[in-house]
């Protein structure tokens, strides 16, 4: 028995049905739309659901809120890497000026070979007499190899010209510095540096510096003192971070001061610029970037690819 | 400034069949489907391209397909019911995409849609350059332009950055965009930054015809688990790779069967050898595509690992063929199946080893033609064609814009992209007019379209 239509008598098909509170229902309600695409919906095609429609949109889920005085604290690496370059140069231009002899800069070489290995074993926990002897070895195979070859290394690039050398090693130096491997020396779980490129360019530099030196023990002496300042220098570094930041920060400080000495006697200029750039580095850039992370917008949601690390990458044993 | 010519406009012709009691005028469309991944290259957006014009021809409609040539296969060629495809000399230079041009196809296009006497573009794919070059050729010619997205994009690395960029100043100025799912309806919408209601979601099909399920191909005392996809890392194979010794350890009758090839079939290979699972895992190798099917119906469970997915045919080619599927909830996957056909897992092996063994204990009690109705009704390629239909009515709709109109959309792409954005559309207008010039609409031979009715009732006349 349906409803009648009190004025025509006519049957109504819809009746609006009244709840308790004499509130109308509904009966025609919509399904709610739902996220599928198995099922025929009571929805156009370009319906968009405004409640669930990028509701799974995640902004900045990895957002790392910076602190000034750490970033400060970090970029101390940066520095350091920076004078670290300038007292390469600085060692060539003694060389090349013909300011200090043949057996100073032989014992400079070997004076920062000891001392760092020394920093070393002292900062160091892991590092036993068994690495000692071993790395003893190795540092006796390149050295040699170096000195044995020292002659032809010289004449390698000595049909450049001046200009040439000048131009190619401030690019291979300037190209050291970008792709250094920063993160191992500030301690970034990593077992060994992992930089090719900036210290093949540095080594590089190195060869194109030693062609302008007078003997091929100049020579020497100049391409130990790249591998020595490049290669093993931040080994060194890590350690002596890990080991104690205040002679870490003691360190950049005395590398600076002592680079910024050998600048002034150069010229007073290239000190002054690089004691900007040592400025903008450490104070300038960090407020920089903690001024920047405000614009910061990482965008994720279940479009993204998913990263999965399989046993083999976690070094996870066959399961049972 | 208006655009000088305006394409031909749609004709209504009369319902197809004569049993209808009263005549009401069906709105019929000359579609061009432009797109550089078609046959003879075999995928998921060729067969979509394949079937969904098919489809819109048996409805009525006329298409073409515009693509670029493939191995010396140049000009026109005939497919199924008179589907016409143009094989434009152009050469793919990688991953089958032709060479950017910008704006150098322009005359070869244009000459095509007018003898075609074309009234809608339908362009496929972000990744094909063709279909970006013809959104902005059909947008020119004053043609209504649409555009369906097959994949999802992430926004962080640096092919995804440019890429999108591009799909901006595509979609800045286009009439409707299809989407498969509704994740990448989000995944575009975010991308190009388009108003979300011109943007429909229109899901894949499969052709239940093709995918029958055969129970009797399959080994009954043993698990047959299938695996059917390119063996990369974007697929998830490590993913399979970590999870077969867990399961072969788990279940002694469990089977594995990998079907087809990539770099990381050495992996799988590695992995055979390290657990000595000769006997149990069979690598096919590259399997064709009329062959699929033979192969998934040896199955009872089908995995699909991807890391990520807008829609996976893959797997509704699965449940058609009355497999058990279990895969991975990534992109689009959760939208396609009902919970009871399909186990999702999360993309790590712990989880899709769980929700294998899941599938494993309850493989016996499923019905595998009852999953194949179910999927026949759920998806079928004569629905998704209507629904496009919807799709071109809507676009019909839309009155033409003015030429500073579209300029002022390409402008509000960004402050500096915006710019070089008018300078494209300007100098694609300046050819337009140049061609219109040089080459004028009248002197195009009109092309005769394929008699697809008379085709269809001789096929018929000699079938009886």
């Amino acid at each position: 028995m349906g409803f009648q239509c009190q004025y025509c008598g006519n049957e109504i098909v819809n009746p609006t049905q009244k709840d308790a509170n004499n509130n109308r229902i509904d009966t025609n309600e919509k399904q709610k739309w739902r996220k599928i695409l198995f099922t025929k919906q009571a929805y156009e095609d370009n319906y968009t659901d405004t409640e669930t429609f990028l509701i799974e949109l995640v902004q900045n889920a990895n957002f790392q809120q910076y602190d000034y005085m750490t970033v400060v604290v970090d970029s101390a690496t940066v520095t350091q890497q920076v004078t670290v370059v300038v007292l390469f140069c600085m060692v060539f231009q003694l060389a090349y000026s013909g300011k200090v002899g043949l057996p100073f800069l032989l014992l400079v070489v070997t004076f920062m070979l000891i001392f760092g290995y020394i920093i070393r074993i002292l900062t160091d926990s892991n590092f036993n007499l068994m690495d000692i002897v071993g790395s003893t070895m190795q540092i006796a195979l390149v050295f040699g190899c170096v000195f044995g070859l020292s002659p032809v290394l010289r004449t390698l690039t000595d049909a450049f010209s001046d200009d040439t050398i000048w131009a190619l090693t401030s690019i291979m130096l300037i190209a050291h510095t970008f792709f250094h491997d920063y993160g191992y020396i500030n301690g970034v779980d990593r077992s060994s540096f992992d930089a090719p490129v900036s210290l093949n360019a540095a080594i590089f530099a190195s060869i194109l510096l030693g062609s302008r030196l007078t003997s091929s023990l100049h020579a020497f002496c100049l391409i130990s003192t790249a591998i020595e300042v490049f290669a093993l220098f931040p080994i060194m570094c890590r350690h002596l971070k890990q080991f104690s930041l205040e002679f870490h920060l003691g360190l950049t400080l005395l590398l600076f001061v002592l680079a910024s000495f050998l600048l002034f006697s150069t010229s007073i200029l290239l000190a002054l610029v690089y004691i900007g750039a040592v400025f903008i580095t450490t104070f300038i850039c960090p407020a920089w970037l903690i001024y920047m992370q405000k614009y910061k917008k990482e965008i994720n949601g279940p479009w993204d690819e998913a990263t999965v690390r399989s046993f083999q990458q976690l070094g996870i044993a066959d399961m049972e | 400034m208006q655009s000088i010519y305006s394409p031909s406009s749609p004709s209504s012709s009369s319902s197809q069949q004569v049993t209808e009691v009263h005549e009401h005028a069906k709105q019929t469309y000359r579609i061009a489907m432009v797109s550089d991944f078609f046959y003879p290259n075999m995928g998921g957006v060729e067969m979509h391209l394949y079937q969904l014009s098919q489809c819109l021809i048996k409805r009525g409609n006329k298409v073409i397909i515009i693509t670029h040539e493939y191995n010396h296969r140049q000009g026109v060629r005939y497919l199924t019911n008179g589907l016409k495809v143009y094989y434009l000399p152009h050469v793919p230079f990688y991953n089958q995409n032709t060479f950017p041009t910008l704006l150098l196809s322009f005359p070869v296009i244009r000459e095509i849609l007018i003898r075609e006497n074309i009234n809608i573009v339908h362009c496929h794919q972000a990744f094909s350059t063709l279909a970006h070059e013809c959104i902005l050729i059909g947008r020119t010619m004053g043609y209504k332009v649409c555009f369906t997205d097959h994949s999802l994009f992430g926004f962080a690395d640096a092919s995804s950055i440019h890429m999108n960029k591009v799909l901006k100043f595509s979609l800045s100025d286009i009439s409707h965009v299809i989407c498969v799912s509704n994740t990448s309806k989000e995944n575009t919408v975010l991308r190009a930054q388009i108003d979300p209601s011109l943007v429909s979601v229109i899901p894949n099909a499969v052709d239940a015809e093709i995918f029958t399920p055969d129970p009797s191909a399959r080994d009954p005392n043993k698990i047959t688990i299938v695996i059917m996809s390119r063996l990369v890392y974007r697929k998830g194979i490590d993913l399979v790779i970590d999870v077969i010794p867990i399961i072969c350890k788990r279940f002694p009758t469990a089977h594995f069967i990998i079907g087809g090839d990539g770099p990381k079939r050495v992996g799988l290979e590695q992995m055979r050898e390290k657990h000595q699972l000769h006997d149990r895992v069979e690598l096919l190798g590259a399997v064709q595509h009329a062959a699929v099917r033979s192969v998934l119906v040896r199955g009872d469970i089908f995995i699909n690992s991807s890391l990520t997915e807008a829609f996976c045919i893959a797997i509704v080619e699965a449940a058609a063929c009355g497999l058990m599927v279990v895969s991975t909830k990534v992109g689009g996957v959760p939208e396609v199946l009902p919970p009871h056909m399909i186990k999702l897992a999360e993309p790590n092996s712990e989880d899709l080893a769980e929700k294998l063994c899941e599938a494993i204990a309850m493989v016996k009690t499923v019905d595998p033609y009852k999953l194949h109705q179910e999927v026949k009704s759920m998806y079928n390629w004569d629905d998704v064609a209507e629904r496009t239909e919807t799709v071109y009515n809507r676009m019909n709709e839309q009155s033409d814009v003015s030429f500073m109109t579209r300029l002022r959309r390409h402008n509000s792409c960004g402050v500096v992209a915006g710019k070089i954005n008018i300078m494209l559309a300007t100098l694609a207008y300046l050819i337009y007019s140049f061609m219109e010039w040089y080459k004028p609409r009248d002197e195009i031979d009109k092309a005769i379209d394929f008699p697809n009715e008379e085709y269809s009732k001789k096929i018929k006349k000699g079938k009886s």
